[in-house]
């Protein structure tokens, strides 16, 4: 290809395939520290790679609008890398590759993610059998960081952005619900109790305490939360209150969602971990990261179909998902009084017209129908003049 | 190689692949811009609000004398039937010499939120019908409906037998209370009403894709993808994956009062398969199911599983029924090798004895 020919693209492609002819040349000569031995090669084995991105970015004024390489080089260059071939995908023309194309990376990012969790697994085997409670303990809670936001990372938009808030602010959340949940706490041995097991990974507790929490809470504030208000602000007042209520029966729902797919993915890891364990006492274990993603996938499929076919998931889900369906109308409702001071027309209004619109389509058809079998009654009577089908 | 006998050059040699793979399937891709998915040539005959109604072009000079009208369902595009020219249900049928018309449901958008399963089965189905009748100046026709649209297909010849020569149904949910399936679980306490108040009457089809795909998430979510990145430098492949990913994530919106009758009639009440259902004040009575009938059915569908299909045949009074059983899944009777073998030739043979 000419210098005249290039585009941010083929200059982008081009640079990567060749880091990555860089990358597989250094993998054929070194040796990254090896697993369990704590033996480690002199030689940088990021080094070949780091000269040739650098040069490549130093070099080509196109790709300096690319993110520059970090103090953690590895990380940064796979973000670099990543975030390119997404930039790169919105060139693609048809809109369908383009989404089937996003589709892969996001995949391709949880496979990667959980390649890392791999990599590191393998480093830390313990070669002494004293050692392996900790390397086990260790590795179950480094997944912890891989598993999270798994279940949501293909989640569509409106499910997202309706779990956006929680997740995004769950520290403060967290502090703001341990306020909430104090008065009831201090007052609650049960509560004290079960608080105290969940704060150290209990999940069962978890979902103990927010099933008793929230029957205390419904009976004692939540019972002000839905109380007629008075004034002339009344509802806005009670709608503030009733999203208020929505949002913690929701946060709590949520939480008790959450804490079903935690338990399910922390769960299927112990058992992969248990299995590769048998395997490397047997000499079997797999022998590439794809090996391991295949038992990886297998078991967490397995673990899900066992979970959801309880009717404690198909009721926590459905509670879930009807807590969240009415904050959003709650939301919405409440957002539609806001926009109501503007002169423009809101959804509510809108609704109102394709209601009427709906309405005046049918009568229509009615209509038509209606003056179509007339014509045709009269077409038949004796001596009758023709008529239009217009 | 280590003493835990892992190969880390060959891990990362792998890696590698995965990643040159990644972007030759990203090169791939930059050169598509037709995937050329239903391609069998087809003529717009009426229309109704968003609905459309085509009649495929016959293949054959004199194609069977009463039409066959194809109903899918309202969740997805009734194009799976011809994803592409070599996986084409609906070529199969034009060359068994049926003569096929094919009701395309549409997008509805606010304006149609709505509408009720009224207006789906006695409106536009029953319109669709009249408007082929007068065409082709018939009192019946045949009518192929294929998973919810085979159960739509289904309340129509109960409530409409007389416009109905033969009915053939494909993956029909029917009992929506057999445990082997997570669906009928999970719909079975749905709140489905304020699902629909929270999408603003019109329950997105993202929404429903999301639901489906968490009935195997690994499998759908993960493993496609992933597998897939190996065969990203073959064009050819990728084009068949991307057809098909268009049909999947390819789903309309729902009206609300459709939706949430279909969700509480049937799959909460089960009112079909205990012949209860009533539509627009009038007795839904499987009784009226007289004429002949092909049930056919997935013995690997992991959404409308086999058990959900099979009480029909026993629960309607035709005396010239048959069920026939395939050992693929959902799509996969429309679209893998052996079933477009099978199914389309078949199909026709049956409806073209019938005369």
């Amino acid at each position: 290809m000419s210098k005249e020919q290039q585009t941010p693209f083929s200059v982008w492609t081009d640079m990567n395939k060749q880091m990555l002819e860089a990358w597989s040349a250094w993998a054929s000569k070194a040796m990254p520290v090896l697993p369990g031995t704590g033996e480690t090669t002199e030689a940088n084995p990021f080094q070949a790679y780091y000269d040739f991105f650098n040069k490549s970015f130093s070099q080509n004024p196109l790709l300096s609008s690319m993110p520059a390489t970090g103090r953690d080089f590895t990380e940064q260059m796979y973000k670099s890398w990543f975030d390119g071939m997404k930039n790169m995908s919105t060139f693609i023309p048809n809109q369908a590759a383009r989404d089937g194309f996003d589709r892969f990376m996001n995949s391709f990012n949880v496979f990667t993610g959980l390649q890392s969790y791999w990599d590191n697994y393998l480093k830390n085997i313990p070669t002494d059998m004293k050692d392996w409670e900790t390397f086990y303990k260790n590795a179950l809670q480094q997944y912890q960081d891989v598993s999270k936001g798994l279940a949501m990372s293909f989640a569509p938009e409106q499910m997202k952005g309706l779990l956006a808030l929680p997740q995004e602010a769950m520290g403060s959340i967290q502090q703001t619900l341990l306020q909430l949940f104090k008065p009831w706490v201090e007052d609650s041995a049960a509560l004290q109790t079960y608080l105290q097991k969940a704060l150290q990974g209990d999940k069962d507790a978890y979902k103990e305490f927010l099933d008793e929490w929230s029957k205390l809470f419904k009976d004692s504030v939540g019972k002000m939360l839905n109380m007629p208000a008075v004034g002339a602000n009344r509802a806005s007042i009670e709608k503030m209150m009733k999203l208020l209520d929505d949002y913690v029966k929701f946060s709590v729902r949520y939480g008790e969602l959450s804490s079903i797919f935690s338990t399910m993915l922390s769960g299927a890891m112990e058992k992969i971990l248990g299995y590769l364990a048998e395997l490397h006492a047997d000499g079997k274990q797999p022998q590439t990261f794809m090996e391991f993603y295949s038992i990886w996938s297998s078991f967490n499929e397995k673990a899900a179909a066992e979970v959801y076919s309880t009717e404690e998931f198909a009721r926590i889900m459905n509670e879930t998902v009807s807590a969240g369906s009415k904050l959003q109308i709650m939301y919405d409702d409440f957002m539609q009084d806001l926009l109501a001071f503007l002169p423009i027309p809101n959804r509510r209004e809108l609704d109102d017209v394709e209601m009427e619109v709906y309405k005046l389509r049918k009568t229509v058809k009615t209509l038509e129908k209606d003056l179509k079998d007339v014509k045709t009654l009269l077409s038949k009577m004796p001596g009758a003049p023709a008529v239009s089908d217009k | 190689m280590n003493k835990f006998n892992y190969d880390p050059q060959k891990s990362i040699q792998e890696a590698v692949k995965t990643t040159t793979k990644l972007m030759n399937g990203l090169q791939n891709m930059m050169d598509i811009e037709d995937l050329e998915i239903a391609t069998t040539p087809k003529e717009l005959v009426y229309t109704e609000d968003k609905v459309c109604l085509y009649r495929c072009k016959p293949t054959v000079s004199k194609p069977h004398p009463i039409p066959v009208l194809v109903v899918y369902a309202l969740v997805n595009r009734q194009y799976m039937l011809d994803i592409q020219e070599n996986k084409s249900t609906v070529r199969r049928w034009l060359d068994a010499g049926l003569d096929v018309y094919m009701l395309d449901w549409g997008y509805p958008g606010h304006v149609d939120k709505y509408l009720t399963m009224e207006d789906y089965i006695d409106g536009y189905l029953n319109n669709a019908v009249d408007f082929i009748l007068e065409k082709h100046n018939l009192k019946a026709l045949n009518i192929i409906g294929i998973c919810q649209g085979a159960t739509m297909s289904v309340i129509y010849s109960a409530l409409y037998a007389e416009k109905v020569k033969n009915l053939v149904t494909l993956v029909m949910p029917f009992d929506f209370h057999t445990k082997d399936s997570l669906l009928n679980r999970w719909a079975l306490n749905m709140d489905i009403d304020s699902m629909i108040g929270a999408s603003r009457g019109l329950l997105s089809g993202d929404m429903m894709n999301f639901g489906y795909n968490m009935l195997k998430p690994f499998e759908l979510s993960f493993d496609k993808y992933i597998y897939f990145i190996d065969k990203l430098d073959d064009k050819d492949a990728i084009m068949d994956f991307l057809r098909m990913e268009t049909w999947i994530y390819d789903s309309p919106s729902q009206a609300g009062p459709m939706l949430s009758k279909f969700v509480k009639d049937l799959y909460r009440d089960n009112k079909l398969a205990k012949n209860e259902l009533e539509l627009g004040g009038r007795k839904v009575d499987l009784k009226n199911i007289k004429m002949p009938v092909l049930c056919m059915l997935a013995q690997k569908d992991h959404l409308v599983p086999p058990a959900s299909t099979r009480p029909f045949i026993d629960a309607i009074p035709s005396t010239d029924k048959e069920l026939l059983e395939y050992p693929v899944g959902h799509i996969g009777i429309f679209v893998s090798t052996k079933a477009l073998k099978d199914v389309g030739p078949k199909i026709g043979k049956w409806i073209k004895e019938r005369k």
